[in-house]
Protein backbone atom coordinates (compact mmCIF):
# COMPACT_ATOMS: atom_id res chain seq x y z
CA UNK A 1 0.00 0.00 0.00
CA UNK A 2 3.29 2.57 0.53
CA UNK A 3 4.19 1.90 -2.68
CA UNK A 4 0.58 2.63 -4.31
CA UNK A 5 1.05 6.49 -2.29
CA UNK A 6 4.37 6.69 -3.19
CA UNK A 7 3.18 6.22 -6.82
CA UNK A 8 0.04 8.20 -6.98
CA UNK A 9 2.30 11.15 -5.15
CA UNK A 10 5.14 11.04 -8.29
CA UNK A 11 2.19 10.92 -10.19
CA UNK A 12 0.69 13.93 -8.76
CA UNK A 13 3.85 15.62 -8.65
CA UNK A 14 4.42 14.77 -12.13
CA UNK A 15 1.62 16.01 -13.52
CA UNK A 16 1.96 19.31 -11.73
CA UNK A 17 5.13 19.56 -13.13
CA UNK A 18 3.57 19.10 -17.01
CA UNK A 19 1.42 21.70 -16.93
CA UNK A 20 3.24 24.01 -15.10
CA UNK A 21 4.51 27.04 -17.08
CA UNK A 22 7.62 26.87 -18.78
CA UNK A 23 10.48 29.56 -18.86
CA UNK A 24 9.88 29.84 -22.91
CA UNK A 25 6.58 30.73 -22.77
CA UNK A 26 7.59 34.11 -22.86
CA UNK A 27 10.39 36.13 -24.66
CA UNK A 28 13.55 37.33 -23.30
CA UNK A 29 13.95 41.18 -23.09
CA UNK A 30 17.62 40.23 -23.97
CA UNK A 31 16.97 38.21 -26.72
CA UNK A 32 18.26 39.86 -30.37
CA UNK A 33 15.12 39.75 -32.22
CA UNK A 34 14.14 42.50 -34.59
CA UNK A 35 16.87 44.95 -34.60
CA UNK A 36 17.00 48.56 -34.38
CA UNK A 37 18.60 50.67 -36.74
CA UNK A 38 21.25 52.96 -34.57
CA UNK A 39 22.29 55.93 -35.91
CA UNK A 40 25.24 58.23 -34.65
CA UNK A 41 25.84 61.97 -35.35
CA UNK A 42 29.09 62.75 -35.95
CA UNK A 43 31.27 66.08 -36.86
CA UNK A 44 32.45 65.88 -40.64
CA UNK A 45 35.35 67.76 -39.84
CA UNK A 46 36.42 65.88 -37.33
CA UNK A 47 35.39 61.98 -38.65
CA UNK A 48 35.56 60.20 -35.09
CA UNK A 49 34.35 62.44 -32.97
CA UNK A 50 30.46 62.77 -31.90
CA UNK A 51 28.79 65.99 -32.42
CA UNK A 52 24.89 66.51 -31.37
CA UNK A 53 22.17 67.43 -33.80
CA UNK A 54 20.53 70.08 -31.89
CA UNK A 55 16.28 70.18 -31.24
CA UNK A 56 15.81 66.72 -33.39
CA UNK A 57 12.92 65.67 -34.88
CA UNK A 58 12.07 62.30 -36.46
CA UNK A 59 9.24 61.54 -38.44
CA UNK A 60 8.82 58.30 -40.23
CA UNK A 61 6.98 58.41 -43.71
CA UNK A 62 4.24 56.45 -45.16
CA UNK A 63 3.74 54.78 -48.34
CA UNK A 64 1.51 57.43 -50.07
CA UNK A 65 4.03 60.32 -48.50
CA UNK A 66 1.74 61.09 -45.62
CA UNK A 67 3.72 61.86 -42.35
CA UNK A 68 3.61 59.85 -39.22
CA UNK A 69 3.82 60.11 -35.64
CA UNK A 70 7.08 61.45 -34.32
CA UNK A 71 9.48 59.05 -33.78
CA UNK A 72 9.66 57.95 -30.00
CA UNK A 73 12.88 56.42 -29.15
CA UNK A 74 14.11 59.61 -28.07
CA UNK A 75 12.55 62.96 -26.60
CA UNK A 76 11.10 64.75 -29.03
CA UNK A 77 13.23 67.83 -30.20
CA UNK A 78 16.05 67.31 -27.80
CA UNK A 79 19.77 67.40 -28.64
CA UNK A 80 20.85 63.95 -29.38
CA UNK A 81 24.55 62.01 -30.60
CA UNK A 82 22.88 58.76 -31.31
CA UNK A 83 19.53 57.57 -32.00
CA UNK A 84 17.48 54.18 -32.70
CA UNK A 85 15.49 53.76 -35.41
CA UNK A 86 12.99 51.30 -35.90
CA UNK A 87 12.55 50.06 -39.23
CA UNK A 88 9.92 48.64 -40.94
CA UNK A 89 9.62 44.60 -40.94
CA UNK A 90 7.04 44.52 -43.75
CA UNK A 91 8.68 46.64 -46.61
CA UNK A 92 12.50 46.55 -47.47
CA UNK A 93 12.31 49.90 -47.25
CA UNK A 94 11.88 53.06 -44.21
CA UNK A 95 11.72 56.51 -44.95
CA UNK A 96 12.17 59.43 -42.58
CA UNK A 97 12.04 62.95 -42.15
CA UNK A 98 15.57 64.27 -40.26
CA UNK A 99 14.68 67.39 -39.02
CA UNK A 100 17.40 69.46 -37.26
CA UNK A 101 16.52 72.89 -35.46
CA UNK A 102 13.01 71.72 -35.60
CA UNK A 103 10.50 74.35 -34.54
CA UNK A 104 6.62 75.26 -35.52
CA UNK A 105 5.37 78.27 -37.28
CA UNK A 106 1.55 78.73 -36.47
CA UNK A 107 -0.31 80.29 -39.31
CA UNK A 108 -3.85 80.70 -38.87
CA UNK A 109 -5.89 79.97 -42.24
CA UNK A 110 -8.47 81.79 -43.99
CA UNK A 111 -10.79 79.39 -42.86
CA UNK A 112 -9.73 79.99 -39.25
CA UNK A 113 -7.88 76.62 -38.95
CA UNK A 114 -4.30 76.48 -37.57
CA UNK A 115 -1.91 75.21 -39.30
CA UNK A 116 1.85 74.06 -37.91
CA UNK A 117 4.82 75.37 -40.70
CA UNK A 118 7.79 73.30 -39.79
CA UNK A 119 10.95 75.93 -39.58
CA UNK A 120 13.60 73.29 -39.42
CA UNK A 121 16.02 72.21 -41.45
CA UNK A 122 14.58 68.83 -43.33
CA UNK A 123 16.36 66.15 -44.96
CA UNK A 124 14.94 63.17 -46.09
CA UNK A 125 16.56 59.43 -45.30
CA UNK A 126 15.66 56.49 -47.08
CA UNK A 127 17.00 53.38 -45.79
CA UNK A 128 17.09 50.07 -48.26
CA UNK A 129 18.02 46.48 -47.28
CA UNK A 130 16.96 43.01 -47.01
CA UNK A 131 14.82 41.19 -45.02
CA UNK A 132 14.87 37.89 -43.78
CA UNK A 133 12.29 36.17 -40.97
CA UNK A 134 13.96 33.68 -38.81
CA UNK A 135 12.40 31.64 -36.38
CA UNK A 136 14.20 33.07 -32.46
CA UNK A 137 12.48 30.63 -30.25
CA UNK A 138 8.99 29.50 -28.61
CA UNK A 139 8.60 32.52 -26.78
CA UNK A 140 9.53 35.07 -29.32
CA UNK A 141 8.34 33.57 -32.71
CA UNK A 142 9.56 34.80 -35.43
CA UNK A 143 12.06 38.41 -36.18
CA UNK A 144 13.11 39.64 -39.25
CA UNK A 145 17.07 40.35 -39.57
CA UNK A 146 18.42 43.10 -41.65
CA UNK A 147 21.07 42.84 -43.99
CA UNK A 148 22.75 44.70 -46.97
CA UNK A 149 21.85 47.79 -45.93
CA UNK A 150 21.82 50.85 -48.11
CA UNK A 151 20.70 54.60 -47.81
CA UNK A 152 19.56 57.14 -50.14
CA UNK A 153 19.72 60.89 -48.86
CA UNK A 154 16.67 63.64 -50.17
CA UNK A 155 15.14 61.09 -52.91
CA UNK A 156 12.25 62.93 -53.33
CA UNK A 157 10.87 64.34 -50.68
CA UNK A 158 12.16 68.79 -50.12
CA UNK A 159 11.57 70.86 -47.11
CA UNK A 160 8.58 72.82 -47.13
CA UNK A 161 10.15 75.97 -46.94
CA UNK A 162 12.74 75.52 -49.54
CA UNK A 163 16.26 75.55 -48.51
CA UNK A 164 19.31 74.47 -50.72
CA UNK A 165 21.20 74.20 -47.33
CA UNK A 166 20.87 69.98 -46.35
CA UNK A 167 22.21 69.56 -43.22
CA UNK A 168 23.43 65.64 -44.16
CA UNK A 169 27.11 66.28 -45.32
CA UNK A 170 27.15 62.40 -46.13
CA UNK A 171 26.18 58.97 -44.54
CA UNK A 172 28.71 55.70 -43.59
CA UNK A 173 26.83 52.68 -43.39
CA UNK A 174 29.14 51.02 -41.13
CA UNK A 175 26.99 47.84 -39.86
CA UNK A 176 25.06 46.68 -43.07
CA UNK A 177 23.99 43.44 -40.82
CA UNK A 178 22.85 45.06 -37.96
CA UNK A 179 24.48 42.26 -36.17
CA UNK A 180 24.91 43.89 -32.99
CA UNK A 181 22.63 46.41 -30.75
CA UNK A 182 25.62 47.94 -29.21
CA UNK A 183 27.15 49.73 -31.72
CA UNK A 184 26.50 52.40 -34.22
CA UNK A 185 25.41 51.01 -37.49
CA UNK A 186 25.21 54.08 -39.30
CA UNK A 187 27.40 57.03 -39.21
CA UNK A 188 25.61 60.40 -40.32
CA UNK A 189 28.26 63.48 -40.48
CA UNK A 190 27.49 66.72 -40.37
CA UNK B 1 28.74 16.58 6.76
CA UNK B 2 25.43 16.03 8.94
CA UNK B 3 23.65 15.89 5.94
CA UNK B 4 25.88 13.09 4.98
CA UNK B 5 25.48 11.33 7.98
CA UNK B 6 21.78 11.59 8.10
CA UNK B 7 21.56 10.34 4.36
CA UNK B 8 23.59 7.64 5.14
CA UNK B 9 21.19 6.82 8.49
CA UNK B 10 18.40 6.89 6.04
CA UNK B 11 19.74 4.02 3.94
CA UNK B 12 20.44 2.02 6.79
CA UNK B 13 16.92 2.03 7.67
CA UNK B 14 16.30 1.56 4.22
CA UNK B 15 18.17 -1.51 3.50
CA UNK B 16 17.11 -3.05 6.86
CA UNK B 17 13.72 -2.84 5.77
CA UNK B 18 14.43 -4.50 2.21
CA UNK B 19 16.15 -7.03 4.43
CA UNK B 20 12.86 -7.69 6.00
CA UNK B 21 10.90 -7.53 3.43
CA UNK B 22 12.63 -10.56 1.73
CA UNK B 23 12.30 -12.27 4.91
CA UNK B 24 8.66 -11.97 5.41
CA UNK B 25 8.32 -13.69 1.25
CA UNK B 26 10.89 -16.29 2.20
CA UNK B 27 8.49 -17.17 5.46
CA UNK B 28 5.27 -16.77 2.94
CA UNK B 29 6.90 -19.45 0.69
CA UNK B 30 7.43 -21.85 3.43
CA UNK B 31 4.20 -21.73 4.06
CA UNK B 32 3.01 -22.07 0.80
CA UNK B 33 5.12 -25.35 0.66
CA UNK B 34 3.62 -26.94 3.62
CA UNK B 35 0.22 -26.42 2.21
CA UNK B 36 1.24 -27.31 -1.46
CA UNK B 37 2.55 -31.17 0.51
CA UNK B 38 -1.66 -31.65 1.39
CA UNK B 39 -3.48 -30.16 -1.41
CA UNK B 40 -1.56 -29.15 -4.21
CA UNK B 41 -3.87 -28.02 -7.07
CA UNK B 42 -5.44 -24.80 -4.90
CA UNK B 43 -1.97 -24.28 -3.74
CA UNK B 44 0.03 -22.07 -6.57
CA UNK B 45 -2.06 -19.80 -8.23
CA UNK B 46 -1.11 -20.05 -11.26
CA UNK B 47 -0.14 -16.65 -13.29
CA UNK B 48 -2.06 -15.66 -16.48
CA UNK B 49 0.41 -14.86 -19.29
CA UNK B 50 -1.50 -13.48 -22.65
CA UNK B 51 -1.37 -10.40 -24.63
CA UNK B 52 -3.01 -7.36 -22.91
CA UNK B 53 -4.74 -4.72 -25.01
CA UNK B 54 -5.62 -1.20 -24.26
CA UNK B 55 -6.51 2.40 -24.84
CA UNK B 56 -5.42 5.62 -23.22
CA UNK B 57 -8.46 6.83 -22.06
CA UNK B 58 -7.04 10.46 -21.39
CA UNK B 59 -6.55 11.18 -25.42
CA UNK B 60 -10.38 10.84 -26.38
CA UNK B 61 -11.95 12.60 -22.90
CA UNK B 62 -8.95 15.30 -24.47
CA UNK B 63 -10.41 15.45 -27.79
CA UNK B 64 -13.33 15.71 -26.21
CA UNK B 65 -13.09 18.38 -24.09
CA UNK B 66 -10.29 20.89 -26.15
CA UNK B 67 -11.26 21.82 -29.14
CA UNK B 68 -7.26 21.95 -30.62
CA UNK B 69 -6.70 18.51 -29.81
CA UNK B 70 -7.31 15.02 -31.49
CA UNK B 71 -5.51 12.06 -30.33
CA UNK B 72 -6.01 8.15 -29.81
CA UNK B 73 -3.45 5.68 -28.08
CA UNK B 74 -3.46 1.80 -28.36
CA UNK B 75 -1.43 0.06 -25.97
CA UNK B 76 -0.12 -3.36 -25.92
CA UNK B 77 1.38 -5.77 -23.43
CA UNK B 78 2.59 -9.52 -23.41
CA UNK B 79 4.03 -11.28 -20.70
CA UNK B 80 7.34 -13.05 -21.47
CA UNK B 81 8.39 -13.74 -17.69
CA UNK B 82 7.03 -13.73 -14.39
CA UNK B 83 7.33 -9.96 -13.65
CA UNK B 84 8.80 -9.05 -17.31
CA UNK B 85 6.47 -7.55 -20.29
CA UNK B 86 7.37 -6.67 -23.79
CA UNK B 87 5.36 -3.19 -23.85
CA UNK B 88 4.19 -1.15 -26.74
CA UNK B 89 1.96 1.56 -28.25
CA UNK B 90 0.56 2.82 -31.32
CA UNK B 91 -0.70 6.38 -31.52
CA UNK B 92 -2.02 9.15 -33.53
CA UNK B 93 -1.90 13.09 -32.39
CA UNK B 94 -3.01 16.62 -33.89
CA UNK B 95 -2.55 19.32 -32.16
CA UNK B 96 -2.82 22.77 -33.06
CA UNK B 97 -0.71 24.86 -30.61
CA UNK B 98 -1.93 28.66 -29.78
CA UNK B 99 1.82 30.83 -28.58
CA UNK B 100 1.71 34.58 -28.47
CA UNK B 101 2.78 35.40 -31.94
CA UNK B 102 2.20 32.42 -33.90
CA UNK B 103 -0.14 29.34 -34.52
CA UNK B 104 0.73 26.23 -35.48
CA UNK B 105 -1.27 22.47 -35.84
CA UNK B 106 1.45 19.54 -35.15
CA UNK B 107 0.02 16.04 -36.74
CA UNK B 108 1.49 12.64 -36.96
CA UNK B 109 1.73 9.42 -35.60
CA UNK B 110 4.27 7.47 -33.11
CA UNK B 111 5.41 4.11 -32.27
CA UNK B 112 7.06 2.74 -28.79
CA UNK B 113 8.10 -0.59 -27.71
CA UNK B 114 10.32 -1.26 -24.92
CA UNK B 115 10.13 -3.35 -21.55
CA UNK B 116 8.20 -3.00 -18.38
CA UNK B 117 9.71 -4.71 -15.31
CA UNK B 118 6.59 -5.21 -12.25
CA UNK B 119 7.80 -4.44 -9.42
CA UNK B 120 5.29 -5.60 -7.21
CA UNK B 121 5.10 -8.59 -4.77
CA UNK B 122 1.19 -9.27 -5.29
CA UNK B 123 -0.52 -11.09 -2.62
CA UNK B 124 -2.22 -14.48 -3.41
CA UNK B 125 -4.37 -14.61 -6.12
CA UNK B 126 -3.93 -10.69 -7.61
CA UNK B 127 -1.99 -9.51 -10.52
CA UNK B 128 -1.85 -6.18 -10.50
CA UNK B 129 1.29 -4.09 -11.57
CA UNK B 130 3.46 -1.74 -10.56
CA UNK B 131 6.19 -1.16 -13.36
CA UNK B 132 9.31 0.39 -14.37
CA UNK B 133 10.18 0.28 -17.95
CA UNK B 134 11.84 1.94 -20.72
CA UNK B 135 10.42 2.38 -24.27
CA UNK B 136 12.70 3.70 -27.43
CA UNK B 137 9.47 5.89 -29.45
CA UNK B 138 9.79 7.21 -33.45
CA UNK B 139 7.31 9.62 -34.57
CA UNK B 140 6.79 10.91 -38.10
CA UNK B 141 4.89 13.93 -38.24
CA UNK B 142 4.17 17.26 -39.42
CA UNK B 143 3.66 20.93 -38.42
CA UNK B 144 1.50 23.34 -40.08
CA UNK B 145 2.46 27.19 -39.70
CA UNK B 146 -1.36 28.40 -39.78
CA UNK B 147 -0.49 32.18 -38.98
CA UNK B 148 2.32 34.58 -37.39
CA UNK B 149 3.52 38.07 -36.73
CA UNK B 150 7.07 39.49 -36.67
CA UNK B 151 7.99 40.11 -33.16
CA UNK B 152 9.59 43.39 -33.34
CA UNK B 153 9.28 45.55 -29.49
CA UNK B 154 8.88 48.73 -31.14
CA UNK B 155 5.74 49.02 -32.79
CA UNK B 156 7.04 52.71 -34.51
CA UNK B 157 5.11 51.53 -37.38
CA UNK B 158 2.20 50.00 -36.12
CA UNK B 159 2.38 46.91 -38.62
CA UNK B 160 0.55 44.87 -35.95
CA UNK B 161 -2.32 46.91 -35.01
CA UNK B 162 -2.76 47.47 -39.15
CA UNK B 163 -3.04 43.63 -39.45
CA UNK B 164 -0.18 42.95 -41.41
CA UNK B 165 0.79 39.42 -40.65
CA UNK B 166 3.65 37.16 -41.92
CA UNK B 167 3.22 35.28 -45.17
CA UNK B 168 6.47 34.02 -46.55
CA UNK B 169 6.26 31.30 -43.25
CA UNK B 170 3.29 29.74 -43.52
CA UNK B 171 2.74 26.32 -45.27
CA UNK B 172 3.11 22.65 -44.08
CA UNK B 173 6.38 21.78 -43.23
CA UNK B 174 6.00 17.89 -43.49
CA UNK B 175 8.63 14.64 -43.29
CA UNK B 176 9.55 15.75 -39.57
CA UNK B 177 10.59 13.20 -37.53
CA UNK B 178 11.78 12.18 -33.90
CA UNK B 179 13.42 9.53 -31.95
CA UNK B 180 13.36 9.17 -28.26
CA UNK B 181 14.15 7.03 -25.15
CA UNK B 182 11.50 6.77 -22.55
CA UNK B 183 11.57 5.60 -18.73
CA UNK B 184 7.80 4.61 -17.78
CA UNK B 185 6.79 3.93 -14.12
CA UNK B 186 3.07 3.14 -13.97
CA UNK B 187 0.57 0.89 -12.17
CA UNK B 188 -1.91 -1.48 -13.41
CA UNK B 189 -4.98 -2.96 -10.94
CA UNK B 190 -6.85 -5.19 -11.94
CA UNK B 191 -10.57 -3.76 -11.66
CA UNK B 192 -13.03 -6.58 -13.03
CA UNK B 193 -11.68 -10.32 -14.46
CA UNK B 194 -9.26 -9.80 -17.23
CA UNK B 195 -9.88 -5.85 -16.86
CA UNK B 196 -7.10 -3.25 -15.95
CA UNK B 197 -7.00 0.13 -15.57
CA UNK B 198 -3.52 1.35 -15.62
CA UNK B 199 -1.41 5.04 -14.88
CA UNK B 200 1.62 6.03 -15.88
CA UNK B 201 4.25 8.73 -16.31
CA UNK B 202 6.95 8.93 -18.99
CA UNK B 203 10.05 11.03 -18.78
CA UNK B 204 11.49 11.36 -22.28
CA UNK B 205 14.69 11.94 -23.82
CA UNK B 206 14.96 12.99 -27.55
CA UNK B 207 17.41 11.31 -29.49
CA UNK B 208 16.90 12.53 -32.70
CA UNK B 209 14.86 15.15 -34.03
CA UNK B 210 14.59 16.33 -37.66
CA UNK B 211 13.35 19.50 -38.15
CA UNK B 212 12.42 21.92 -40.79
CA UNK B 213 15.09 24.96 -41.15
CA UNK B 214 13.09 27.93 -40.63
CA UNK B 215 10.25 26.16 -37.91
CA UNK B 216 11.58 23.84 -35.35
CA UNK B 217 9.52 20.97 -33.94
CA UNK B 218 7.87 22.31 -30.59
CA UNK B 219 5.57 19.31 -30.04
CA UNK B 220 6.13 16.07 -31.01
CA UNK B 221 3.61 13.57 -31.52
CA UNK B 222 4.19 10.82 -28.74
CA UNK B 223 6.89 12.56 -27.32
CA UNK B 224 4.69 16.16 -26.84
CA UNK B 225 6.08 19.48 -25.65
CA UNK B 226 9.78 20.17 -27.22
CA UNK B 227 11.33 22.68 -24.76
CA UNK B 228 13.75 25.39 -25.75
CA UNK B 229 17.26 24.24 -25.24
CA UNK B 230 16.55 20.63 -23.89
CA UNK B 231 16.18 17.09 -24.49
CA UNK B 232 13.44 16.35 -22.43
CA UNK B 233 9.74 15.61 -22.40
CA UNK B 234 7.38 14.39 -20.10
CA UNK B 235 4.03 12.85 -20.69
CA UNK B 236 1.22 10.64 -18.66
CA UNK B 237 -1.33 8.23 -19.89
CA UNK B 238 -4.54 6.71 -18.55
CA UNK B 239 -5.37 3.27 -19.85
CA UNK B 240 -8.20 0.65 -19.41
CA UNK B 241 -7.11 -2.51 -20.84
CA UNK B 242 -8.03 -5.97 -21.53
CA UNK B 243 -5.71 -9.12 -20.75
CA UNK B 244 -6.35 -12.05 -23.05
CA UNK B 245 -5.18 -15.55 -21.20
CA UNK B 246 -3.48 -17.49 -23.42
CA UNK B 247 -1.33 -20.07 -21.18
CA UNK B 248 -0.84 -20.09 -17.04
CA UNK B 249 2.42 -20.54 -15.73
CA UNK B 250 3.52 -21.30 -11.88
CA UNK B 251 5.49 -18.51 -9.64
CA UNK B 252 9.39 -19.35 -9.81
CA UNK B 253 10.15 -21.19 -6.67
CA UNK B 254 12.39 -19.32 -4.05
CA UNK B 255 15.51 -21.33 -3.09
CA UNK B 256 14.33 -22.37 0.52
CA UNK B 257 17.11 -21.35 2.94
CA UNK B 258 18.71 -23.82 5.46
CA UNK B 259 16.99 -23.01 8.96
CA UNK B 260 20.33 -22.51 10.43
CA UNK B 261 20.64 -19.56 8.16
CA UNK B 262 17.42 -18.17 9.56
CA UNK B 263 18.38 -18.26 12.74
CA UNK B 264 21.69 -16.41 11.72
CA UNK B 265 19.55 -13.30 10.16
Amino acid sequence: MKKVLALLFVFSASLALFTSCEKDDICPGDTLTTPVLKLGFYNISNQDRFKSVARLRVIGINEDGTQRDTLNTFPDRSSRTEIDIPLRTSESYSAFLFIKNSSDRTDTLDNGNIEYVELGNIDTLRFNYTRQEEFISRGCGYAVRISELGYNLNPDFTDSIPNDQEWITSVFVQDPNLQHQDTVHVKIYH
Amino acid sequence: MSKFITSLFILLIGTSAIAQDSLSVETAAIDTLQVQETNQDSAVYKQRYGLRIGIDISKPIRSFLEDDYQGLELLADFRISHNVYIAGALGNEEKTTQEDNYNFTTSGSYLKVGLDWNTYENWYGMENIINLGFRVGASTFSQTLNSYQIYNTNQYWEEIQSGITGEDMLGEYSGLNALWAEIVLGIKVELFRNVFMGASVNLNYLINNTEAGNFPNLFIPGFNKVTDGSKFGVGYNYSISYLIPIFKGNKPQKQQPDNNEQVEQ
